[in-house]
């Protein structure tokens, strides 16, 4: 295992990367991840050690390109407006309740 | 019903002695079809075995009431011409991470713990239509993060060769639930060996597909360009069976493979002679333990006497896998987790498990500003690599022998407790999803502890009716697959 670059994650970074990825981490949960984070980063940072110069990039292995359909609604896959909200903890007048976010 | 088995394990009660579900999908099918056998006492037996063996495993996280599943079979029995095919009045189970309608769904997270979906994923829809029971939705590791089913909010499922210990993940559930003839067959899904080291650590037998071959429509998502669904069941024939069921494209999952969808089971048979298994002896160094190796090097010789050819390689670049693995399924499950935000359907996020909530900051941080060039496109680029890595390996042979897990089963904490042992269990197992490969899990031996291990065959893309053929043609002149844990 390649430790030769070794990626530091601070809390200051843990407590970035938290609000980025919309997570409450508690104070506890920032300096227990640090070291963590840490340790995985260091570990997957030995992908520098590969030449990449002239390699392209993949993003999927489907091997296929221009995937069409036709233009047409299929309403056997359309929930109704009831279907939608079912399962949502909060309603008013067929809508979803958020926060504000003003 | 009267069965007679190569293996004699020490019974602990007569009734286990023989159970209808010992038998392959095939012989039970022939039995349903003569009605020398009814679809509701195979039901029944798989009940009764659900209500001895669960509480002590912990297999399931959603069982189907009993009289749902039992009047789904007397339909079955009732409309024999009209169901056609083999998977007809057998009751099969489905990993919590495809969606079911008016079924709750968990991905065994607390963040979906109450969730019902309003549809139906296309693999669900598909058994369905061909007559299949479903039974339960299963244990696994919340949005298959994880090697051991520990990362789950509905308790750890056991392993059932040995309680103190793990099932393998994510697949745990299903994988525990065959080894103890809970049911038939399982759909799991394999991101990075999620389907094939449960399999390998309860000695089962699971199929990673490749990529796009079984739609992915309603199955919860881990990393989009990774998820595969597949089968797992006691055999190769098996999953032959319910593979021929499942695949095929699906207007609903643009990802979904035009091809066409062979009759696997029909080609189970196929002359294996002039194919040649490749064996990358660098796999075979330092990290996997002796018990295992020398297990699975000793199939060697079963190979060649099945007609099969050896050839030694290399593939030095397979070392990059898990780095290349983590760092793009991580950013992608970071963004697919970015839709629970408990407003429309589910809990909050801070529901999320400690591991759930790391993988979740890794994915972020490789995406992110300053460091997305390091880590997120160096990985793509690295997954381009890969695949040639493969490509050339492949132009010595037809399959690849590997290793399925490097380890045993370890015991409940041990893999958890450190993110980066966690990590390395996954080392033989996540270097074909990013290349989309195929590869089939069997059981090959028994460490000196009596724990299960596995081998994996890796195939070209589409390669699936390959792989089952030397699968199944292992399978009848072994007897691994046919034991059973003492726990029955």
């Amino acid at each position: 295992m390649s430790l030769k670059k070794r990626a530091i994650i601070d809390e200051k970074t843990v407590a970035y990367v938290r609000q980025l990825a919309a997570l409450n981490l508690t104070p506890d949960q920032i300096k227990q991840f640090a070291p963590q984070l840490s340790t995985v980063l260091s570990y997957v940072a030995q992908i520098q050690e590969l030449d990449t110069k002239q390699v392209p990039e993949t993003h999927q292995v489907t091997y296929q390109t221009n995937v069409f359909r036709p233009d047409v609604i299929d309403t056997s896959r359309c929930l109704s407006q009831a279907q939608a909200l079912e399962n949502a903890p909060q309603t008013h007048h067929g809508y979803f309740v958020v926060k504000s976010i003003f | 019903m009267r069965l007679k088995h190569t293996t004699v394990i020490s019974w602990s009660s007569l009734y286990f002695e023989i159970m209808l579900l010992d038998q392959s999908i095939h012989q039970i099918s022939t039995l349903l079809r003569q009605k020398n056998l009814s679809s509701v006492e195979l039901v029944t037996e798989a009940y009764q075995t659900i209500k001895e063996i669960n509480p002590q495993i912990n297999a399931f996280i959603t069982l189907v009431e009993q009289n749902l599943a039992l009047k789904q079979a007397r339909n079955v029995d009732q409309n024999r011409v009209k169901f056609t095919s083999p998977l007809a009045g057998i009751p099969y189970l489905l990993k919590d991470s495809y969606v079911t309608q008016s079924l709750r769904t968990t991905a065994a997270s607390a963040v979906l713990q109450n969730f019902i979906p309003p549809y139906s994923a296309t693999v669900y829809h598909r058994l369905e239509d061909s007559g299949a029971i479903l039974i339960g939705k299963m244990n696994m590791d919340a949005w298959g993060h994880g090697g051991s089913t520990e990362n789950t909010d509905f308790k750890p499922t056991k392993n059932p060769y040995e309680l103190s210990r793990v099932a393998g993940g994510s697949s745990g559930g299903p994988a525990a639930a065959l080894a103890c003839r809970l049911a038939a067959f399982a759909i799991g899904e394999d991101t990075g060996g999620s389907i094939r080291n449960p399999a390998a650590w309860t000695n089962t037998t699971g199929l990673k597909v490749t990529y796009g071959r079984v739609s992915r429509y309603g199955c919860i998502a881990y990393a989009s360009s990774f998820d595969t669904v597949g089968p797992m069941a006691k055999t190769a024939a098996d999953c032959a069976l319910v593979l021929k069921a499942i695949a095929g494209q699906d207007p609903y999952d643009a990802t979904s493979a035009v091809q066409p969808v062979p009759d696997y089971y029909q080609k189970l048979t196929q002359s294996l002679k002039g194919k040649t298994i490749g064996i990358p002896t660098d796999l075979y160094g330092d990290g996997l333990d002796e018990p295992i190796k020398t297990a699975i090097l000793k199939q060697k010789k079963v190979f060649q006497a099945l007609g099969l050819k050896l050839v030694e390689l290399k593939m030095p670049l397979l070392r990059y896998g898990l780095a290349v693995y983590y760092l793009i399924g991580l950013s992608e499950t970071s963004s697919n987790l970015a839709r629970y935000d408990g407003l429309r359907f589910g809990q909050d996020r801070h529901f999320f498990t400690t591991e759930t909530m790391r993988r979740i900051m890794i994915g972020t941080y490789a995406l992110s500003a300053g460091y997305y060039d390091a880590y997120y496109r160096q990985a793509q680029k690295g997954r381009t690599l890969l695949i040639r890595e493969y490509d050339q390996a492949f132009t010595h042979c037809d399959v690849l022998l590997m290793p399925v897990n490097p380890i045993s089963p370890p015991k409940f904490g041990e893999l958890i407790a450190d993110p980066l042992t966690n990590i390395m269990a996954d080392i033989y197992t996540v270097t074909q999803n990013p290349v989309g490969l195929p590869s089939l899990a069997v059981p090959c031996g028994f460490t000196p502890n009596q724990l299960p291990i596995g081998l994996q065959l890796v195939g070209q893309l589409f390669a699936e009716d390959l792989l089952l053929a030397i699968g199944h043609q292992y399978q009848q002149v072994t007897t691994w697959h046919l034991q059973k844990p003492q726990l029955l």
